[in-house]
């Protein structure tokens, strides 16, 4: 039985093996009676041999590492931003809890302010237990200074154990 | 789901850089497939390269197993290239007249008559004109061919219909199609 010539899609899709057995075998057939779809499936078998072949597309070979830096670096550099940001916001709310303390006279406050604010010591002392006398003796300002040197030395050390070894670049390979 | 792979995903995870390398030396091929398929311009195509594997490093955490990471990776890939070219509409341009240009000097090149072994010339010259394709098809005969990914995965990356990534990649392969009979016609 002759039938007619394939087309562009039959031949594709005979190529991709993506028809039934029966049609498979139609196709077969036709292309032993006819030379035309021979040579446009030999022209199509040249298409996909130039399709399969690998192209140089070559990176370079410390492709792997560069990547490895820049990630490195953009990790370090939100965690850098993150740590400054926590620190600012630490700063600044120890400035205005210092200024507050050292231009307000906390006896004028009302009651209320004034049971917040002995509140406020209360913890600062139950915090500070060793240094419970010495507190009493120095001003807030001390105190506060205190605090703001033992929020340094924390950063830096959660920085220092916590943070930098997880990211530590990688050997060279 | 890969077993082998969600192992890798979860030691990129915990942070542990010797496997984030792996990561990277298992899908660089891909990427540089997609990357160099879809990018003309030389001197970009390692930045956009860097740039998939670090936006992937960022969004590891957000992959859910729910496609295959290489396919998930293809995506980002894709994306990444989409957005480049929109940033670069003129090279678009560029791109198109270099490779309009090469058809005609590539074939001239030829001096040797059409026989048998020059056939890999052809095949040759025919793999050349891939890159004179549009950006879309030359994107799907790669993932086609080189990748070995179906009609599905295909459309999963480039959020198209199975149908379209069929009726594209048909198009492209009848393009070249044409295209090798011309080279074929001009060395004989
Ligand atoms: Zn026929």
């Amino acid at each position: 039985m002759m039938m007619n010539h394939l087309n562009d899609d039959t031949m594709q899709d005979y190529l991709d093996g993506n028809i039934s057995a029966r049609e498979r075998e139609e196709v077969r057939q036709h292309l032993e009676e006819c030379e035309q779809c021979r040579d446009l499936l030999a022209s199509y078998q040249d298409v996909f041999a130039a399709l399969e072949r690998e192209p140089d597309f070559e990176l370079p070979k410390n492709f792997t590492r560069k990547v490895i830096r820049q990630t490195h670096k953009r990790a370090i550099g939100s965690l850098q931003f993150g740590l400054l940001q926590i620190f600012f916001i630490l700063a600044a709310a120890i400035a205005v809890i210092n200024v507050v303390l050292t231009y307000v006279q906390v006896d004028t406050f009302t009651a209320t302010a004034k049971t917040t604010a002995d509140a406020f010591k209360d913890l600062a002392q139950q915090l500070g237990v060793p240094m419970q006398s010495a507190l009493t003796k120095i001003h807030f300002n001390g105190f506060f200074i205190v605090i703001l040197l033992v929020g340094f030395v924390g950063l830096y050390l959660l920085d220092r154990f916590l943070l930098q070894p997880r990211f530590k670049p990688v050997a060279d390979q | 789901m890969d077993f082998e792979e969600k192992q890798l995903v979860q030691r990129v995870l915990a942070g542990e850089a010797k496997a984030f390398r792996e990561f990277i030396d298992r899908y660089k091929r891909l990427v540089a497939h997609i990357v160099f398929r879809m990018v003309a311009n030389f001197s970009d195509r390692e930045d956009v390269c860097q740039d998939v594997f670090v936006k992937a490093y960022e969004n590891l955490q957000g992959f859910q197993f729910q496609s295959k990471l290489s396919t998930w990776l293809a995506r980002i890939a894709y994306n990444t290239c989409v957005n480049y070219l929109a940033k670069k509409r003129p090279p678009l341009l560029e791109d198109r007249q270099e490779a309009d240009v090469t058809v005609e000097s590539l074939a001239a090149d030829i001096e040797t008559p059409y026989d048998d072994a020059a056939d890999s010339d052809v095949s040759r010259l025919l793999h050349a004109q891939v890159q004179a394709l549009p950006v879309l098809y030359r994107t799907i005969v790669t993932l086609f061919h080189l990748e070995g990914m179906k009609y599905a995965e295909i459309g999963h990356i480039l959020a198209l219909p199975d149908g379209t990534v069929k009726s594209y990649l048909f198009r492209a392969r009848k393009m070249l199609r044409e295209k090798l009979v011309v080279l074929q016609e001009d060395v004989l």
